[in-house]
């Protein structure tokens, strides 16, 4: 108490200190509740909070010069002490941060152009914000994702390294939480891109810090397009830097330099990229531009800027105090949970809960709490769902579950007065689900129901049956005479005929389901029951006390202690989630390299599984022998996949199956397509055998040096079958890159089998078509490399040599235009760049290639016009 | 500049409308019955309309309701989400006679998916009058729908040649058929069903009522119901009104088709959303907007018209039943399909017309619910997009910022 109440008091100050800065915030907020009429739906207290607020900015109004010159000095003064608390980082992310320091160094240098001026608001800045952050770990996720050009191996070991050094520390909580943590185990891919986008956060920190100082040369940086020139001041600056700095500071610089000197190089060897890359930046800002102009022009609050255009205006974001950093997080923080809430379903729960616990939820709760509400509201329908999460959140962190039915308690209640129905409705089937879930006593739910049958009314019945229809089942268990007598009291009130027609024909609807013990409406769906009983903390909570919403969670507040606070989330977060590092290596397993190193890593792993796993060792064999007894005995593929789902699979032993049906179809002698038509029907039947199906492709293809020449056919037409009749997505070709250096004799076997196979599945027409889908170009790029001269001949003459010549028509008509457009890029580097988005037909590119060639001028104002002329 | 040019097109519509008011308008003397009691209802059947979960009429169903069972014909518009297709089931269950086992109304639908929901509706406001109905739609097994008929049903909903070819056979008697409902009537009478409702129409008693149904009743289709209707009750809506005011329009200016799907991850941030439909113009794309979603951990169901039907009947379910949030769909799905929880209509790629528009943001905002529609534009699309806005004479706007606060 004594803490939280210094806290608040703290905050309180910074309240009065920050009011300013977030006048305009207030004044539109006001607007739209005014606008909205939401001002009677909220709290006496709130409105007089509100109410102190804009007396506090019409006082400052009055002293704003004074104002002025006393938050620039304390702008002055937090950067400084956030310099200060930079220094405690440990030494392990300082080395993380270089690296992400050089990387979005570089994007920075590429991104020159785009960085603009623009209404500097400070609602639209936190928003861009939160997009630059979703922006740049999927740009992130992307580069791992061809991990050979974009240094991916690199990254791989050294995450690998800090695992295992996490893995040896926390061995005894890896024990503890193993139970707790079963159901959490789910891998999934958006977890680690959030991650990333958490690393970037914290390394645009250390950006903003260091651009503090530099303000005016940054926004000189904006207005330059040439890549030398921003080279050079790059270096003035580092320059000017390391004269101001200490000498850790210089320290830091050189690492930093030395690191962009690195990436400079890989970025010249993959030139061809990074110039592809350019144009399509340049030539959306001026559109983008001009139309977010226009539309700001008539409208209050500004319109709804999309991530891309957000991430043109990066820039603006990375000049501003770390008080706005603060506020750029919390904006991620809540679109992030609400982001979550917005997905969450009784599928999906066990892969959103992990990426909910990696969110801040001590500093959310509020944000969380919120979300939920205003879901559940909007979606009755899911009411079980909703309190499944909260259930789960509940256990480790009870605060949240007791601040989420303090408010909606303080909701009902509200509700309950002003008769307003539909809220109503959906508060009392939230609180039902809260105590079929046991995060809410059952005493509320008699209470409840004890007010609302004491003067009934057509509504207050109505509500109080559909409360014991959604929580009857576990008041039947719980407290079985409370229920007898509401029961009765619904019997006097259907006696005295006072209430209408409709709501009778409820009433008997309801001894009909109790009669029938709620069957239909158990208490909790089996999928949702992710919470041990013992696990569970239930809150109790009176109808008749004096409830405390604590509002101000939901708003944002600096927060002196905002690096500690997140420091020790990111160990809490780490104790919650730690054992999920080991899926996280079984997915990187899945997609290494053809490397030693990793090889060797990989088989510590296993060892360390099979470590685990040995209690289990004897039930996985059995599966293994029961499985291919089933798939080598039946007649036909249906009865074998018929057979094959009967038999009961662990979670986690679904991959199993892949990979014996994988393994029964190589040993054949020769292909059988009953196997490739079992495969299709497992994929066909569920997304998580498609999905393992996929990381069997991955796995095969990296370790196909190790096939046989007959295993080499049978599996290439195992997965052309799958591809051909769209089993398998075609994305998973991305993993292949036909290159000389990248390709064994082995592979280009595999390769060359099971794109002949394809061509008979579907027709080379039809192949041609779909390799050439527009929406799936960034998968195929990697078999038809255009980056290389050398690599592109090399797909042309693979493709002609096995017969399939026709598919590689683009490819030869990119070739033969190369010299021309390098000679292109020479003379006019930004021309080229343009041409390369258009993507034109034959007749369009000769036709500008002329015109670019009939143009000896490389003034800028002729590129532009020229620019406008092909718009 | 936006004044201006809206100023010609009013006078345009202005010089129009007296031609269009002399010819179509709503029937003098419809009044609104503002309860389901007053309407003279069964008793057994306002139990079901209740359990259904109905509690006072819509604005259609207070007007057309009673002109129906009095028997007359009636043509009935309405916005999307107004209760027309339970207004149908109603009427229906009051008119027939539980007691004859003989087909007695005959609804008929443009798609699959719209007469077998149709047939749902019966038989769920039915429950309590012992209704039996029967959808008859393609892509089902003929043998069970000859054996469901001569069992003995009381309602036909069906799509044009399926029931065609079973009145053919003479497993569909006509005899005892006393209501013709034309559900989405622009549809049924245009160009591509036109021959097929005169097939079924042959086959009728002549002193057949006749009902169409619609939220977009073209001028053309109102001048053909002359030759085969007698002095109908006309309910209509104006065209400026057919864009419901629960429905919230915007655009966002995405500019290129690849950021597309940057947009929309964007929006599940933004914005609180239950369940939400999104229409794509291809089936491939379809398929690819799937892929990736579920990949971003959504929920997602997707159809499109190349799917068998069984396989289209089990997405229905389970997007129904919320076992997943997001429906990715081509316009197979547009018309009268009723999921009452869709918050979000997104319009992934623009329709390619007039009408598609107005059934596809209809998906949200069913029975007075609030909804959200929100068109992705690319740069060249906004000529359609004003094209559209200007034909309703509705709004749609680009979106605000502060948007999840207008929700």
């Amino acid at each position: 108490m004594a803490r939280r109440h210094s806290r608040s008091s703290e905050s309180s100050e910074d309240d009065v200190r920050k009011r300013r800065g977030s006048e305009s915030e207030d004044e539109e907020r006001d607007r739209r509740y005014r606008r909205g009429g939401w001002s009677n739906k909220k709290s006496s207290g709130h409105r007089s909070s509100r109410e102190n607020g804009d007396g506090s900015d019409s006082g400052e109004e009055r002293n704003g010069a004074k104002r002025d010159g006393k938050s620039k000095s304390r702008e002055r003064k937090e950067s400084e002490s956030s310099e200060e608390e930079g220094q405690i980082v440990s030494k392990e992310r300082i080395r993380e941060e270089k690296k992400e320091d050089a990387r979005l160094q570089r994007r920075h240098d590429g991104r020159g152009g785009r960085d603009n001026e623009g209404d500097d608001r400070d609602g639209r800045e936190s928003h861009r914000g939160n997009d630059q952050d979703e922006k740049r770990g999927e740009t992130e996720s992307h580069r791992l994702h061809h991990g050979d050009r974009w240094r991916g191996g690199d990254e791989d070991r050294q995450k690998i390294n800090d695992r295992r050094g996490r893995h040896d520390s926390e061995e005894e909580d890896y024990r503890e939480l193993a139970r707790k943590s079963e159901r959490d185990r789910d891998n999934n891919r958006d977890r680690d891109r959030r991650q990333r986008v958490e690393k970037g956060g914290d390394n645009e920190r250390d950006r903003r810090m260091r651009h503090n100082s530099e303000e005016e040369d940054a926004r000189e940086l904006a207005r330059k397009l040439d890549r030398d020139r921003d080279r050079d001041r790059d270096r003035d600056r580092r320059r000017r830097v390391e004269k101001d700095g200490g000498s850790e500071r210089n320290h830091r610089e050189k690492d930093v330099s030395k690191r962009q000197e690195e990436s400079r190089k890989k970025e010249d060897g993959n030139g061809r990229m990074v110039e592809d890359e350019k144009p399509q930046r340049q030539a959306t800002i001026p559109g983008g531009n001009l139309n977010g102009d226009a539309s700001n022009l008539g409208k209050s609050g500004g319109v709804y800027i999309p991530p891309f255009k957000m991430a043109m205006m990066m820039k603006e974001v990375q000049d501003k105090s770390s008080v706005e950093y603060q506020r750029l997080t919390w904006d991620a923080l809540r679109k992030s949970i609400n982001g979550l809430v917005n997905k969450v379903n009784a599928t999906n729960i066990k892969n959103i809960i992990p990426e909910l616990f990696a969110e801040n939820l001590i500093r959310g709760r509020g944000l969380f709490c919120r979300s939920c509400m205003k879901s559940q509201m909007a979606s009755p329908g899911f009411t079980d769902v909703f309190a499944a999460l909260v259930a789960v959140v509940n256990t480790k962190f009870p605060e949240v579950g007791d601040l989420l039915l303090r408010r909606i308690v303080l909701q009902l209640k509200r509700a309950y007065k002003r008769n307003d129905k539909p809220q109503l409705l959906a508060a009392v089937k939230f609180i039902a689900h809260l105590v079929n879930q046991q995060a809410a006593h059952e005493i509320i739910a008699l209470e409840l129901l004890t007010v609302l049958l004491e003067k009934p009314t057509d509504d207050s019945v109505e509500v109080a049956v559909g409360f014991v229809t959604e929580c009857g089942s576990i008041l039947q268990d719980l407290s079985p005479k409370g229920l007898h007598g509401i029961f009765e009291r619904f019997r006097g009130i259907l006696h005295e005929g006072e209430i209408d027609k409709r709501v009778q024909f409820l009433i008997e609807g309801l001894f009909a389901i109790r009669k029938a013990k709620f069957q239909g409406y158990p208490a909790v769906r089996p999928e949702l029951d992710l919470v041990e009983q013992e696990d569970q903390i239930t809150h109790e909570v009176s109808l008749d006390e004096e409830i405390d919403p604590e509002i101000s969670l939901d708003i944002f507040k600096p927060d002196p202690n905002f690096l500690e606070n997140e420091k020790r989330y990111e160990e809490l977060k780490k104790s919650m989630l730690g054992e999920e590092s080991e899926d996280d290596e079984e997915g990187l397993d899945s997609e290494s390299d053809d490397d030693d190193d990793e090889d060797d890593e990989s088989d510590e792993e296993e060892e360390e599984q099979m470590q685990i796993k040995d209690e289990t060792e004897t039930n996985l064999v059995n599966l293994r022998r029961t499985i291919y007894l089933t798939i080598m005995s039946s007649v036909d593929f249906e009865e074998a996949g018929h057979k094959l789902l009967k038999i009961k699979l662990e979670p986690g032993q679904e991959m199993e199956l892949c990979i014996m049906l994988l393994e029964c179809c190589s040993q054949e002698r020769t292909y059988l397509r009953y196997y490739g038509l079992l495969g299709q029907r497992f994929c066909m039947i569920n997304k998580v055998h498609q999905e393992n199906f996929e990381k069997c492709f991955v796995q095969q293809y990296s370790m196909i040096h190790r096939l046989e020449t007959n295993k080499l056919r049978n599996v290439g037409k195992f997965f052309a079958h799958l591809l051909g009749t769209d089993a398998l997505p075609w994305h998973v070709l991305s993993y292949i890159r036909l290159t000389e250096e990248d390709t064994t004799s082995s592979s280009r076997i595999f390769i060359k089998i099971l794109f002949q196979e394809l061509s008979e599945h579907l027709g080379i027409r039809l192949l041609n078509e779909r390799l050439n889908d527009p929406t799936m170009q960034e998968s195929f790029e990697s078999i038809f490399p255009k980056d290389n001269p050398k690599n592109t001949r090399f797909c042309i003459n693979f493709f002609t040599s096995i017969g399939l010549g026709g598919l590689t028509e683009n490819l030869r008509e990119y070739l033969k235009n190369m010299p021309r457009l390098i000679m292109q890029q020479q003379k006019q580097v930004s021309e080229s760049e343009s041409d390369d988005e258009s993507g034109s037909s034959d007749s369009s590119d000769s036709g500008t290639a002329s015109s670019d060639s009939d143009s000896a001028s490389s003034d800028e104002s002729d590129r532009r016009r020229r620019k406008r002329r092909r718009k | 500049m936006a004044t201006t040019s809206v100023v010609p097109a009013n006078r345009r519509r202005a010089a129009a409308n007296p031609a269009e008011d002399m010819d179509f308008e709503t029937t003098e003397g419809v009044k609104a019955i503002a309860s389901f009691e007053e309407m003279g209802i069964k008793d057994d059947l306002l139990r079901g309309i209740y359990q259904y979960g109905f509690e006072k009429p819509s604005a259609i169903q207070q007007r057309a309701v009673t002109p129906i069972i009095q028997g007359r014909d009636v043509i009935a518009q309405a916005q999307s989400g107004t209760g027309k297709t339970s207004m149908i089931a109603l009427t229906v269950c009051q008119v027939v006679d539980t007691s004859v086992r003989e087909v007695q109304a005959l609804i008929l639908s443009p798609t699959r998916e719209l007469a077998s929901q149709t047939e749902k509706v019966i038989l769920a406001i039915g429950d309590f009058i012992n209704i039996q109905a029967h959808a008859c739609v393609g892509g089902k097994s003929v043998g069970e729908d000859i054996r469901k008929l001569e069992y003995g049903v009381h309602v036909v909903s069906g799509t044009p040649g399926r029931v065609c070819d079973m009145i053919k056979r003479r497993t569909l008697r006509t005899r005892a058929i006393k209501m013709l409902v034309l559900d989405e009537s622009d549809e049924m009478l245009s160009r591509g069903f036109k021959d097929q409702i005169y097939d079924v129409y042959r086959y009728l008693p002549p002193d057949l009522q006749v009902c169409l149904i619609s939220a977009t009743l073209p001028h053309e289709i109102l001048e053909m119901t002359n030759k085969f209707m007698t002095d109908p009750v006309r309910i209509l809506v104006k065209r400026d009104e057919l864009t419901l005011e629960g429905i919230k329009q915007f655009f966002v200016a995405v500019e290129r088709e690849e950021w597309k799907f940057d947009t929309l991850c964007d929006l599940y941030d933004t914005l609180t959303i239950t369940q939400a439909v999104i229409f794509c113009n291809t089936k491939r794309k379809v398929d690819w907007l799937t892929e990736k979603m579920r990949n971003n951990n959504f929920t997602v169901s997707s159809m499109h018209g190349d799917m068998p039907q069984k396989e289209r009947d089990a997405i229905m379910g389970e997007f129904r039943a919320g076992t997943t949030r997001v429906l990715i769909t081509t316009d197979v799905w547009a018309r009268g399909l009723d999921v009452q929880q869709v918050s979000l209509v997104i319009n992934y790629d623009l329709p390619n017309n007039r009408e598609l528009y107005i059934h596809r943001i209809g998906r949200s905002g069913r029975f007075g619910r609030k909804g959200v529609a929100i068109n992705f534009v690319k740069s060249d699309d906004i000529k359609i997009l004003r094209d559209i806005e200007q034909y309703y004479s509705t709004q749609i706007d680009e979106m605000p910022m502060n948007v999840a606060d207008l929700i």
